[in-house]
């Protein structure tokens, strides 16, 4: 295993782990809480570095797809609901992320993002269809790193280290803001991380690849350090904000709010790499959450799937990926604000989080299907403790939506 | 899915009336807030391009959004009920002071559409005293 290989795997989770709902709610937070709640965005890439080397290992271990493993050891109907509420999840996903890239296309060119919509989802289909895996995943997670920007304009501002620390360590509700709306923006952060389709498509993609037990080291560290450093790049969203967006109490509603502390600091250079970011993350995570609603339908049901099969040697895959673009598009099209779907999908893709990780957390403690690399209890120790708060925030969370007006 | 996610979207959607003083005032208080950071979006945006540090189509995106966030804090504040006759006077200022706002907003998105530079200036020292009129109000509600 080459050391470029290493690397490459590594840049491309990090470039890979931020969508729509980590820019979204990383710069609506960071204005309005500060960095008070990097607890959120913590616990969130833990869980999801926990659970995608868990999905890592099933898909390099038993060399099956995680959803036909599940249905196969939890049984039918308790797989269904899991197939079900990961589709429902992914197509609201990609109702974001598709109206978050024609977002940022409105931004760039002046033309409305509702013209956007259709291009988009005509382009999120031609790259399902023709593009090559390796090059897909590649060209996009590379491209994606351009959001180290964010963390380049964080030194160039002048930006209060200790203030920042304070605020990351002491997580208390602002005076200024109800405990309802932090706890509501708390629950999107987790969510925003642990969107189910990342799962999904990293483990998918592992099958796509044809990973075995050799490449579970490089797989770990996809894992263990590509989603921290994405992680990362969240927390600098959030981070930038604080001292350009809090201090005018300018409320981010709109995606071009979230570039302007990048504007402010690094110029037009800044902001184009910005852009560019925005616009790679957000279409990167439309293609993989249409792939990965095939995958989880097509894995489920037993089809044939993946896309290093000739379209016409899983044209039920394909035809799923294509239902759900369609699906999604028409969802934006109806003119519900992109943000808007955005913060129901990571809140209710929170909501839904043990529905869609308990079943993993089962199968990755399965010797019949992982031999010798069933979790061991580290794992299954720190697995259990984020699956527990996370199925406390999810009680919480439809409360939470009602109580803050989606956190208004 | 799609229908519980709709009526979701609506329920967390409704601005419920202003049921006492307390109320109304806390509305109030929330309408002069958003309306000062829309102010100041659109405020930092222009500055960032007088500057030459943004393009033109992220400003006019920039301006034209806070032109319709300011449209629609102003209408919401102003279709609340005021409980009592002094709510209905203090109700009255806010939403002059919001109006103000919405209209140095919509002056500003013209000025940056035009590229006129005069205008530009002009909309902002009129964006300015409207973000000085919500404050002051803000610190009367307090």
């Amino acid at each position: 295993m080459s050391l470029l290989r290493l690397t490459l795997g590594v840049m491309t989770a990090i470039g890979g782990f931020v969508d729509i709902g980590n820019i979204v709610t990383s710069g609506v937070t960071g204005a309005r809480f500060g960095m008070t709640l990097t607890w959120a965005v913590l616990l969130g890439t833990i869980g999801m570095s926990l659970f995608g080397e868990m999905a890592g290992r099933v898909a390099a271990v038993a060399r099956r797809p995680v959803f036909h493993v599940v249905r196969e050891r939890l049984g039918v109907r308790m797989s269904l609901a899991n197939m079900a509420a990961s589709t429902a999840l992914n197509v609201l996903t990609l109702a974001a992320e598709i109206g978050g890239v024609a977002l940022v296309l409105q931004v760039v060119t002046g033309v409305p993002y509702l013209v956007w919509v259709p291009v988009v989802g005509v382009g999120g289909w031609l790259v399902v269809w023709k593009l090559p895996f390796s090059v897909m995943e590649q060209v996009f997670g590379l491209l994606g790193l351009t959001m180290i920007v964010f963390v380049v304009a964080l030194f160039v501002l002048p930006t209060d280290w200790s203030a920042l620390w304070h605020q990351a360590t002491h997580p208390v509700v602002p005076a200024d803001e109800g405990a309802a709306t932090w706890w509501f923006y708390a629950i999107s952060l987790v969510g925003a991380c642990m969107v189910p389709y990342q799962v999904t498509f990293f483990s998918s993609g592992g099958r796509e690849e044809q990973w075995t037990t050799k490449d579970l080291t490089e797989m770990r560290l996809n894992t263990f350090v590509g989603f921290p450093l994405g992680g990362l790049l969240s927390l600098a969203i959030m981070a930038v904000a604080v001292p350009v967006l809090a201090p005018r109490d300018i409320a981010v509603n709109h995606i071009g709010e979230v570039v302007l502390p990048v504007a402010a600091a690094l110029g037009r250079v800044g902001l184009a790499l910005a852009l560019l970011s925005f616009f790679v993350a957000t279409f990167a995570a439309a293609t993989e959450c249409a792939l990965s609603s095939g995958y989880t339908v097509a894995q489920y049901m037993g089809w044939s799937w993946g896309k290093l099969r000739p379209p016409f040697g899983s044209a039920r895959f394909h035809l799923v990926c294509l239902a759900a673009l369609i699906a999604a598009t028409g969802f934006v099209l109806t003119t519900i604000d992109p943000i808007t779907i955005t913060i129901f999908a990571v809140v209710l893709g929170a909501a839904a989080i043990p529905l869609t990780y308990f079943p993993l957390l089962v199968v990755a403690n399965d010797a019949r299907y992982m031999g010798e690399h069933t979790n061991g209890r580290v794992v299954n120790a720190l697995g259990t403790v984020v699956l527990v708060a996370l199925v406390a925030l999810s009680v919480a969370t439809l409360p939470l939506l009602v109580v803050t007006r989606a956190g208004q | 899915m799609a229908a519980s996610l709709l009526a979701a979207m609506v329920v967390s959607a409704c601005a419920g009336p202003a049921v006492g003083t307390g109320a109304y005032r806390r509305s109030a208080d929330r309408a002069l807030t958003a309306m000062s950071g829309t102010l100041a979006s659109a405020d930092l945006a222009t500055r960032l391009d007088q500057d030459g540090r943004m393009f033109y189509t992220v400003t006019a995106d920039a301006v034209t959004n806070a032109e319709d966030d300011a449209s629609s804090i102003a209408q919401s504040f102003t279709t609340r009920q005021p409980p009592s006759t002094a709510d209905a006077q203090l109700g009255s200022r806010v939403s002059e002071a919001l109006d103000a706002a919405s209209g140095a907003l919509r002056d500003l998105r013209v000025a940056v559409r035009q590229r006129h530079e005069a205008a530009v200036r002009s909309a902002l020292t009129e964006i300015a005293r409207a973000q000085a009129e919500c404050r002051r109000l803000q610190q009367d509600l307090q």
